[in-house]
């Protein structure tokens, strides 16, 4: 019996042993939490004085802990933790509840009249404001009346007119907020009235719960720190300031794409939009990839990927924006519009992969819209890639249906002496590049309506990666119409111009760097006029 | 019932109580109940499938011990193995069997219709099966006497700290422990409140949630979203992934052994270690003997040394090899990935065996001789790359989504190229986190995180501490410190379980299998 004694009162030794050691542990944290709640100021850990007053899941009946006086100098804003340096704005801010838990100075208690209350919500409350910016002591200062601010939320109306503390106040006039949001586009509202037998609506009688909020035997110190204690301010602050926080990006991917990722129809040719306009970017061409085939590259803000402008053929107005599209390194977002005789609107967002994937956009428009397709492109980093971009049930917005005109290879000038042979007139010739060199048609023959398409077949010596501006000449203005990367293939080039019908016009092509010869041939010109709609 | 529950922190400071205020004879009842509490807290009626594997078991070791001829114990014996092992196909292979059935008739023309069965996969089935095998085979061999204590038996096969997810024990470890200290007469020998014993328990426990809420559960936050769409993710983001999956399921492998030795060091009991570091490693056979230990030593026991082991001509050496890691893979699960994950590292045992000699011959005979901490070090990398490049396998959900993968990653050269290129020929701003499609882990939510630093942070901060200490016992992290660092390194742990801690995460990943 003695051992097992011994043995029991060691068990026991050791079990206070591993208890105390456990509570001191333990100790640590309480005294955090006593810290915190009963040590340091209400505001210590918020970064907004509105968390630290706010008085859930309890009412005063205000929304906020009654008699509080916060003076923070440093408020910040709701976007506190956004990266962004600009959404940081710290202001001094004070901050006055009244025994009722509003954001009122205590003082006004004592008046014997409230000439005005406000009904209202976080506006009227003002949160982030300063005590004397707030609209009722705007408003008192303005009118030199007294104003009560009675805003807690959507249901002030039903627990204001049954408040027969503010009532016996007698207020002359009760002001309530109604902004979009509130009353037009929810009916949290509704909740202060009840439908009467005959469709008109009654405020709800809320004075049991009125009794509730002043009853005098409510434990306010318990309530305030259960209050507190469910916030765990420090907590929170203690996650915020070392920026903890951190949520799976989004793999439900599926629903910023828009149209399909898959192979081409290969038979579904459509028109394709030659001519193009990239802002904020480099570029550069591709090879061996249809046209048109660049890769685009941001160099500054809202940098994008532009056609010229298109229309549907189709008598319903919907047509498809087919396009192969790749990421030089890393997989991004790249958001996608449609503009429609001027106004633009947001088609989504395609994510475009480190390997080719083929995007088709169908887009419905109203027949006869002129369309232009834009990509944005923000990596600064990377490449985007585009080819084979169509637009299926899309054409010009031009009717092309005159006889091309050909233009004569004699008379271009620019680029110094010519070396190619020259057959015919509109066969090939060939000029030696020189930097910054160009060449420029004769005078062309009048545009229709719509301007004149231009079609031609050029090459150079040897492939390139870089790009020639093709310019329009009006009488002495001139214009970038469009820049295309040629090849040392023949290949044939078209684009659609709106010019000044009345204007002498000329094209100018210039020399694209890093080649020794640029020759074109078969230029022609097919005044375009207006499409029937 | 999951370890970071709010429920099993009430169940287990009332189990352990009320555990010690009992009298030993009633405790094996105790631990027992709760055990089952603990399984049927998650499913009620799979309860009774752990009782029917424990009965079975049990009725077939008594027959067993009892026959001395051979073709009767073989008979009752194979029996006892075919109904556990028909269970656990029934529940854990038959969809994909089927699968793979119906999809091979189609392919041929063939119309058959098996119908799948609708059942959820009871958790830990795989180690409870095993453990029980182990049992009978030890049993069959003569290792050790039948248990005739049914209780006992129950508890061994259901002890709940290792029930879902091991140590696989064995019989030979356990058994004897739970005889010994829960079947003496004498009060006096029973298992005491002892100090020492106790906060060495809770020590490792500590650690466990350390490891598990804090490293594991935010690791994988960085793993899931390139795993689900690794064609929207860059091969360095694949990569990160990747070795944050390596770490992911090693913390949370081995947070739930920590959190199943020290409930069970509580109580009095000791289960085997089931890692060893495994990530310093310096081949992959010294891998297989750190990971999973218990689950490695099975297989070696009871299939790859029946089956001839390496005391056989080198092809047969070979495939037995294959077999035991084709069955390892399939083990973890009824998926392809799996399997080819096993095959993956049979091939690497292969490969060890091809390359040993000549890399041997290559380090003597050049510089490398003079720096062996260098060849260590090359070689860890090494091996923890080959594991990392098998554990893509492992953690796709199929065999596409693994090669996207393993693709993304074979991408990051051209795409570094690529980008340095742009730096240096254009002049580029250089940003490697943007560049290398890792914006998203810094900020997911248009904020900035520093959430995968800190992971990163204690994840370095931890391998340092363990491969000082890889003598060790992980638990003994603490014990060897100063009274004053031990203490901060407590308050830490916790303050880090609550800062940065994700409660609602998932459970255990090992409790799928």
């Amino acid at each position: 019996m003695p051992i097992v004694d011994s043995i029991k009162c060691q068990e026991i030794r050791d079990l206070r042993k591993v208890c105390t050691r456990g509570f001191l542990l333990l100790l640590f944290f309480v005294a955090l939490q006593f810290v915190e709640l009963f040590i340091l100021p209400i505001d210590f850990f918020t970064f907004r004085v509105w968390e630290a007053a706010l008085a859930s899941p309890y009412r005063y009946p205000g929304m906020f802990y009654p008699n509080i006086y916060v003076k923070k100098n440093k408020e910040y804003g709701d976007r506190y933790r956004s990266d962004d340096p600009a959404q940081i704005k710290a202001r001094p801010v004070e901050w006055f509840t009244d025994s009722y838990g509003y954001r009122n100075r205590p003082e006004i208690e004592r008046r014997p009249k409230y000439d005005a209350v406000v009904l209202g919500d976080s506006n009227i409350v003002g949160s982030s404001l300063d005590q004397k910016d707030t609209l009722t002591e705007v408003m008192a200062a303005r009118s030199n009346n007294t104003v009560y601010s009675y805003s807690i939320g959507h249901d002030h109306i039903s627990l204001f007119f049954n408040d027969k503390r503010v009532l016996k106040k007698s207020p002359d006039l009760v002001v309530v907020e109604s902004k979009v949001g509130n009353w037009n586009t929810n009916d949290s509202y509704l909740f202060n009235f009840k439908e009467a037998p005959d469709g008109s609506l009654e405020i709800i009688d809320r004075t049991a719960e009125i009794e509730r909020y002043y009853a005098p035997n409510r434990n306010l110190f318990f309530e305030k720190t259960e209050s507190r204690l469910k916030k765990q301010a420090m907590f929170h602050w203690l996650q915020a300031s070392l920026a903890t926080y951190f949520s799976i990006p989004s793999a439900d991917k599926a629903q910023l794409f828009f149209g399909s990722s898959r192979a081409p129809v290969v038979d579904a040719t459509g028109w394709r939009p030659y001519g193009w306009i990239v802002s904020s970017g480099a570029f550069k061409p591709l090879v061996n990839g249809l046209e048109p085939a660049l890769a685009v590259r941001a160099t500054g803000p809202n940098a994008y990927w532009h056609t010229e402008r298109f229309t549907s053929v189709k008598p319903d107005g919907k047509v498809i924006v087919r396009f192969q599209a790749k990421n030089s390194i890393t997989p991004s977002r790249h958001r996608i519009y449609i503009f429609e005789n001027g106004s633009y609107r947001s088609l989504g967002e395609i994510v475009t992969g480190s390997e080719w994937g083929t995007f088709e956009i169908p887009l419905a428009s109203s027949p006869g819209s002129i369309l232009e397709f834009q990509i944005d492109q923000n990596d600064d980093w990377q490449w985007l890639s585009l080819k084979d971009v169509e637009v299926i049930g899309g054409g010009y917005p031009a009717s092309i249906k005159k006889s091309p005109i050909s233009i004569s290879m004699l008379n271009w000038q620019g680029g110094g002496a010519c070396q190619g042979a020259i057959k015919r007139v509109q066969d090939c010739r060939e000029w030696p590049v020189v930097k910054n060199g160009y060449i420029q048609t004769p005078t062309l023959p009048p545009s229709g309506s719509a301007g004149m398409q231009l079609r031609f077949e050029a090459r150079t010596d040897t492939p390139t990666q870089n790009f020639s501006s093709i310019y329009l000449f009006e009488g002495t203005q001139y214009r970038k119409v469009g820049e295309y990367s040629f090849d040392a293939q023949w290949r044939e080039y078209s684009l659609l111009v709106q010019s000044d019908m009345k204007a002498t016009t000329k094209i100018q092509i210039d020399f694209p760097a890093s080649v020794q010869k640029l020759a074109i041939r078969n230029f022609r010109v097919t005044p375009a006029d207006r499409l029937d709609k | 019932m999951i370890f970071t529950s709010l429920e099993f922190l009430i169940f287990f400071p009332i189990v352990v109580a009320i555990y010690f205020l009992l009298p030993n004879r009633f405790r094996w009842a105790h631990l027992l109940l709760a055990s089952y509490y603990f399984y049927m807290a998650w499913k009620p009626v799979y309860a009774l499938l752990l009782l029917f594997s424990t009965v079975s078991f049990y009725l077939a070791a008594l027959g067993v011990d009892r026959y001395q001829d051979e073709r009767k114990r073989a008979g009752i014996f194979w029996l006892g193995i075919s109904l556990n092992l028909g269970m656990l196909f029934t529940f854990k292979y038959y969809n994909f069997f089927e699968a793979q059935a119906r999809a091979l008739a189609e392919s041929r023309g063939w119309h058959i219709h098996i119908a799948p069965l609708d059942v959820l996969l009871p958790m830990g089935i795989s180690f409870f099966t095993f453990q029980g095998i182990s049992y009978l085979v030890d049993v069959y061999r003569r290792d050790m006497p039948a248990e005739r204590h049914l209780g006992l038996l129950m508890l061994y096969k259901a002890f709940f700290p290792q029930l879902v997810a091991g140590p696989i024990e064995r019989g030979t470890h356990f058994l004897p422990q739970l005889r010994k200290n829960l079947l003496v007469c004498n009060n006096s020998q029973r298992i005491r409140f002892e100090y020492e014993r106790v906060v060495s328990g809770l020590r490792l426990m500590l650690l466990g949630f350390f490891k598990k809420i804090v490293l594991a559960d935010n690791l994988s936050l960085i793993v899931q979203p390139v795993y689900a769409a690794p064609n929207e993710y860059s091969g360095i983001s694949a990569l990160v992934a990747t070795v944050a999956f390596a770490f992911q399921i090693f913390f949370d492998f081995s947070a739930y052994t920590d959190i199943a030795r020290g409930i069970s060091r509580v109580l009095g009991f000791e289960l085997i270690e089931n890692f060893k570091h495994p990530y310093f490693a310096t081949s992959v056979p010294e891998f297989w003997q750190r990971w999973h230990i218990s689950l490695s030593s099975w297989f070696r026991d009871y299939v790859y040394i029946p089956l001839g082991g390496n005391r056989v001509v080198r092809s047969r050496w070979f495939l037995n090899l294959w077999i035991v890691f084709l069955l390892c893979g399939l083990w973890h699960g009824a998926n392809w990935t799996f399997i080819a994950w096993g095959a993956m590292h049979g091939f690497y045992y292969f490969l060890t065996y091809i390359f040993t000699p000549p890399a041997r011959w290559f380090v003597a005979h050049t510089f490398l001789s003079r720096f062996p901490a260098l060849c260590r070090l090359l070689l860890v990398m090494l091996t923890f790359s080959l594991v990392c490049w098998a554990w893509v396998m492992f953690r796709a959900e199929n065999l596409t989504l693994a090669f996207a993968i393993w693709i993304n990653i074979a991408h990051i050269p051209v795409d570094i190229f690529e980008y340095f290129n742009l730096v240096v020929r254009e002049g580029v701003h250089f940003a490697p986190l943007k560049a290398f499609g890792l914006g998203w882990l810094t900020e997911p939510a248009e904020k900035l995180s520093l959430m995968p630093a800190y992971v990163f942070g204690l994840t370095v901060i931890y391998l340092v501490i363990s491969h000082e200490m890889r003598e060790q016992d992980d638990g003994e992290i603490f014990s060897t410190w100063s009274t004053p660092l031990r203490w901060l390194l407590y308050v830490f742990s916790l303050t880090s379980i609550l800062l940065l801690g994700r409660f609602e995460a998932a459970q255990f990943i090992y409790f799928q299998f």
